[in-house]
């Protein structure tokens, strides 16, 4: 690999090890996670005792649980890229940045990638545990194990350029924390982030399959509990086009915005 | 009473003209926090698509839970929203401002910053509650007093967390995490959970007050258990300001000189 290239890996390097700095801050910030899930539980094993079946839309109990966790797992990994780019707007560190030797796009999804990474590992052990605790284990298809760790770097990038583009509206706005929510929580919506989209009812379904949020979210968790070969496949091919998509849109966001960056010396 | 009104009042006027100088940015965050519980009503009206009764709770009564929650969120993190700042505050020596000037030290933190985006849950509470509810106006009216209850117990719950800053040094992530836990239980139908957790809700973790109260007495009012909330409210305000007036003894003065926005 290239110098070029190296510097990236670098530094999502160092947002790892900063990371790990603050393990137990970071695992009692997920306290909220057990809760979640201890609520969801409760939920799901009362619905399906009430139901009298074993599985609702192809889901038993655990898998449903375990389906919960992975899209937690896909979100809550997901570092606060708007926020971020929208206080280095704000508070004109971008400016510093502009003449550093690296790409500032590629520096913070370099970033973003390290440090998601060390949330997944907590995520995953807390959520994971308190799922196998509270309902058991599910059939989870382990030779696929890297198949994952390479879908997870997949989907946060397509989600790194979505919530990017959105804070790098700062430099238009004050404020871009309301509209991050507004993209955000469509996204939750479509993306399958409470249900899986086979429980919906079909009109709403045939909304989440035109658009890109059900690859973001739902798409890689149903694969967590469901794994096929060709799930890998039909997932990656919407994932780079989206991806690429919104790569673009980022990028031209971000040219057009930093034009407007006036740096005073001093 | 009218100096305190009248006192609540000016901050409030100022606060929300202070937030609306950047209109644009405000609007966002109302709109975000609606679509925000809206994401919410509609898991909901999906999950009661398929399963029409849970334990005796339907898709009105969730509606009235979520109504009542944003409403109550509404009023006490959107109008007092240093109720969530105050480890924050006290850990950074940002009291000082407060002691020196002769107001209540408690009432003149909580009211000297609101929350735009809390303020969208308060909109957004009336709103699905027109939509998707049959109202009466007796139903109305409890709804209302219930709401300005449940906002009652979540602040004064928020004062009492944010208060053992004053005993552990920095508890910003515990209360945090104390507050979250309340406000997520608030948002489920109670009749989930066993028994045991349920003595938490209406004890440790006053989830139960906040939303499932209200959503019995909406749904058919009784007086004793009006009584219990109106109780569960005096009882855990009184608590927040015995709490907080005596971690206050313990405060030690930031020394910091700071700009005040």
């Amino acid at each position: 690999m290239s110098k070029r290239w190296l510097k990236y890996l670098e530094v999502a390097r160092v947002a790892v090890r900063s990371r790990v700095a603050y393990l137990w801050d970071q695992l009692l910030s997920n306290v909220t996670l057990v809760i979640i899930m201890f609520v969801f539980v409760q939920l799901w094993k009362v619905t399906y005792a009430y139901g009298n079946v074993d599985a609702f839309a192809g889901y038993s109990l655990p898998e449903m649980i375990w389906y919960l966790v992975a899209t937690e797992a896909i979100v809550m990994s997901m570092p606060r890229i708007h926020a971020t780019l929208e206080q280095e707007v704000k508070d004109g560190d971008l400016a510093l940045r502009l003449n550093k030797p690296y790409n500032y796009l590629l520096f913070h999804y370099s970033q973003f990638i390290g440090e998601g990474l060390f949330k997944l590992a907590t995520v995953l052990a807390l959520g994971g545990l308190t799922a196998y605790l509270l309902v058991g284990g599910f059939a989870f298809y382990w030779p696929a194990l890297p198949v994952f760790l390479l879908l997870w770097v997949t989907t946060q990038t397509v989600n790194f350029f979505y919530s990017a583009s959105v804070g790098l509206l700062a430099f238009w706005m004050e404020e871009v924390s309301g509209v991050y929510l507004l993209f955000d929580r469509f996204k939750w919506i479509l993306g399958g982030m409470l249900l899986p989209l086979e429980i919906y009812p079909p009109a709403v379904r045939r909304v989440a399959e035109v658009l890109p949020f059900r690859y973001m979210i739902a798409g890689p968790a149903r694969l967590f509990v469901k794994f096929t070969w060709d799930g890998v496949w039909q997932l990656l091919g919407p994932q780079l086009v989206w991806g690429l998509a919104f790569g673009a849109v980022c990028t031209a966001i971000y040219r057009l915005g930093v034009r407007r960056v006036d740096v005073n010396g001093g | 009473m009218a100096k305190f009104f009248a006192f609540v009042g000016a901050y409030l006027k100022v606060n929300l003209a202070a937030a609306l100088e950047y209109r644009a940015s405000a609007v966002s965050q109302v709109l975000g926090m609606f679509i925000n519980d809206g994401l919410w009503v509609m898991f909901w009206m999906l999950y009661f698509t398929k399963f029409p009764v849970i334990r005796g709770w339907t898709l009105e009564d969730v509606v009235v839970m979520w109504a009542v929650v944003t409403v109550s969120v509404g009023l006490a993190m959107g109008l007092t929203f240093n109720a969530r700042r105050i480890p924050e505050l006290v850990a950074q020596g940002q009291l000082d401002y407060y002691l020196t000037l002769p107001k209540d030290v408690l009432l003149h933190l909580l009211v000297s910053r609101i929350s735009i985006f809390n303020l969208g849950d308060m909109l957004f509470g009336p709103v699905v509650l027109v939509l998707l509810v049959k109202l009466t106006w007796a139903r109305v009216a409890v709804f209302l007093v219930a709401s300005v209850l449940a906002a009652i117990i979540m602040m004064a719950f928020s004062v009492l967390t944010g208060s053992l800053t004053f005993y552990m040094g920095n508890s910003e992530t515990l209360s945090a995490q104390l507050f979250n836990t309340v406000l997520h239980f608030s948002t489920y139908p109670a009749p989930i959970f066993d028994t045991g957790v349920k003595v938490v809700l209406f004890t440790l973790i006053p989830a139960g007050f906040i939303s499932t109260v209200p959503v019995e007495l909406v749904r058919e009012f009784h007086w004793m258990q009006f009584l219990e909330l109106l109780g569960a409210a005096a009882l855990f305000s009184g608590l927040a300001v015995v709490v907080f007036r005596h971690g206050l003894k313990r405060y030690e003065s930031g020394n910091l000189m700071m700009m005040r926005s």
